[in-house]
């Protein structure tokens, strides 16, 4: 069957993880994670900066520890703009999104404002948010 | 191409169609009234607020027989309104198990709501917080996968030291067959997390069980699984798209599906309308009749039929490359889109034919064709003993008299080889569920043993379970126990001896 699916896109998009940008004003961001059911492998996290590449090219991906309390990671100097992240809990530590032979997810996932799509992922615009000259904390909940 | 999956498969998914599906959704449920209080027939249809309920001695008249041991397991939707919201559809509530247990003290029921997670999340939150199949109920909480709404709530099966209990669109639910406690979703394999387990598990004599799930329109999934619940094979098909198959027959050699000229209205399940309003019959469609090789499940043959719906399948044998099913058809989808959600509202309403049907699929000639009889049925049974085999006898509630909004009062058999039948009547004032056989342990001889079956007596307002000598029906039952109380009908069943 057809596995290549765009969940193994948002996989690749945190396998891309695009260049550094640096401009004047910019700002640190805080990704507050929660909703872990188990502290089990690594929690991905994308972030992107532009409807294009949503769900492929993030600007930036990291994977960092799980733990079951919660998870939180700080991403240092972005410029000022519109940002959106996903978000998934590779907790078997794969390195992959799972999903199951249908295709349906069976790992936690979750989005930028805990958007949820109607018969599909969120969009961009759904899952964007703004980042300007000060320090900010996002919470996003896995599901 | 590969759009299709992420998240996912949902977006064209049949029987996945939970997932993000009331995200938005606009259309609410409606109210509850008191709809039923000049309709007592429709007492079942009331449901339960969620209590569990158990009759430790029920009081049988007649005899029940001294064979007759074991546990007849009942499973159904059981509950209809919370918080000021009401389903539109029968197949909306959640699972409510029933066991019925034949010991040498007499018989005793016991009934308990099964402990999936939107059961418990939605008992604790005195809401609805998920969609459900017929009932636009807008999503409280996220909608993770298929299992954020299962129900477990259509059928009921033992396997090995499981008893399952069984949705269309989701995993098995793993209960213990004694206390009926849940124990949880069964994963038969990582892969197969959250994959549709349906709720007619086909178990041959020798406890070979085989299933499927429609995985998304055009994808089934096929289980092949051990007596002691090993899954042994699956297989991901390709198949005729179909948005609603239910149900399936096995033959010696083949898995036959009959799939209904029936699709998903994408923009309407977009626009916030259920899974169940979203579906569309295509009567100038064909039903596609799809054969599938048990020993190799990437062989099969299509052919095609003129549109019918079918919900039910009695058996399939074969002999000399010629198969015969049974099953039962109706004319379209009315019976799911009119008629459940009329009587859920509370309305006498008359239900829309279904016949017992009989078919033949000539594989060396590649065609079909097939019969049908003209008694008002549903639910059909065969002796346990022949599933896969040749049989000779089908048993279904059936309807008989003149009242065209009174439900199923009498049991039937149908000799398929001289087209005889045999049927007991009770009055209107009874409404019956399917009935099942139990074979009689001495003897290896089709039909021989019991028939038995639960019924709701609206006179009474009581919910009672019958005994019948199988092959002589019209002798009346040779037991009745009736509990002190109603019972929210139920879908289908299954016995097991001690
Ligand atoms: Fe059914």
């Amino acid at each position: 069957m057809k596995r290549s699916t765009s969940l193994n896109k948002l996989a690749l998009a945190f396998a891309i993880s695009a260049s550094v940008s640096t401009t004047a004003y910019a700002a640190d961001l805080t990704v507050e994670i929660k909703g872990l059911t188990s502290g089990n492998g690594q929690v991905f996290i994308a972030l992107y900066d532009k409807s294009e590449g949503w769900m492929k090219n993030g600007l930036k991906s990291v994977g960092t520890p799980a733990a079951k309390d919660g998870v939180t990671y700080e991403f240092k100097d972005l410029p000022v703009g519109e940002y959106a992240i996903s978000i998934y809990h590779d907790e078997n530590g794969n390195g992959k999104f799972d999903t199951n032979v249908a295709g349906m997810p069976i790992e936690a996932y979750g989005f930028s404002n805990d958007a949820m799509g109607n018969y599909g992922p969120p969009t961009f615009e759904q899952a964007k948010f703004k980042l300007g000259t000060d320090k900010k904390t996002i919470t996003l909940n896995l599901k | 191409m590969d759009r299709r999956s992420f998240l996912g498969a949902a977006s064209t998914a049949a029987t996945l169609p939970f997932l993000f599906s009331a995200v938005g959704a606009g259309a609410e449920a409606v109210a509850p009234k008191p709809l039923f209080a000049n309709n007592p027939r429709l007492t079942p249809f009331r449901g339960f607020a969620g209590q569990d309920v158990a009759c430790d001695n029920v009081a049988v008249e007649g005899k029940i027989p001294a064979a007759l041991r074991g546990v007849f397991y009942r499973n159904g939707p059981g509950l209809f309104e919370r918080g000021g919201q009401r389903y539109q559809h029968w197949f909306d509530g959640d699972g409510l198990l029933n066991a019925w247990r034949f010991t040498d003290k007499g018989v005793s029921h016991q009934a308990k709501f099964i402990r999936t997670e939107k059961f418990v999340a939605e008992s604790e939150a005195g809401e609805f917080l998920m969609p459900s199949f017929g009932t636009a109920i807008k999503a409280k909480r996220p909608v993770k996968n298929s299992d954020s709404a299962n129900t477990a709530n259509t059928n009921v099966v033992r396997l090995g030291d499981r008893l399952l209990a069984m949705w269309e669109g989701g995993s098995a639910y793993d209960l213990d067959p004694q206390t009926l406690a849940t124990r949880g979703v069964v994963t038969w394999k990582p892969e197969l997390k959250a994959m549709p387990f349906s709720a007619h598990p086909k178990v041959e004599a020798d406890g070979t069980l085989w299933n499927f799930g429609s995985a998304g329109f055009g994808k089934i999934v096929l289980y092949h699984l051990s007596a002691a619940g090993e899954m042994l094979r699956y297989h991901l098909l390709d198949s005729p798209p179909s948005a609603m198959v239910h149900d399936f027959a096995v033959s010696q050699k083949h898995i036959i599906f009959l799939l209904a000229p029936v699709t998903m209205d994408r923009d309407a399940l977009k626009a916030g309308g259920s899974f169940g309003e979203s579906l569309r019959w295509n009567g100038k469609e064909s039903v596609k009749v799809l054969v599938v090789e048990k020993a190799d499940f990437t062989k099969q043959v299509v052919m095609e039929m003129p549109a019918f719906m079918v919900f039910h399948f009695g058996n399939a044998w074969e002999i000399n490359n010629m198969i015969r099913v049974d099953f039962v058809k109706s004319d379209s989808l009315d019976i799911m889109r009119e008629y459940m959600p009329r009587l859920m509202r509370g309305e006498s309403v008359a239900a829309a034919a279904s016949n017992a049907c009989f078919m033949k699929i000539d594989l060396s000639r590649r065609q079909c064709s097939m019969e049908t009889r003209s008694e008002s049925v549903e639910f059909p049974r065969i002796d346990p003993r022949f599933v896969a085999q040749r049989n000779r006898m089908v048993f279904y509630p059936s309807y008989v008299g003149h009242d065209p909004s009174s439900r199923f009062n009498s049991v039937l058999r149908v000799d398929t080889e001289t087209g005889k039948t045999d049927r007991y009547t009770f009055g209107d004032d009874v409404q019956l569920e399917e009935h099942i056989v139990v074979p009689k342990p001495d003897s290896l001889k089709e039909g021989v043993g019991w028939l038995i079956g639960v019924g709701f007596d609206q006179a009474r307002q009581q919910t009672f379970t019958t005994v019948f000598d199988a092959l002589n029906l019209s002798a009346g039952p040779v037991a009745i126990a009736r509990l002190p109380y109603w019972m929210p009908l139920c879908f289908h069943g299954n016995f097991y001896a001690a």
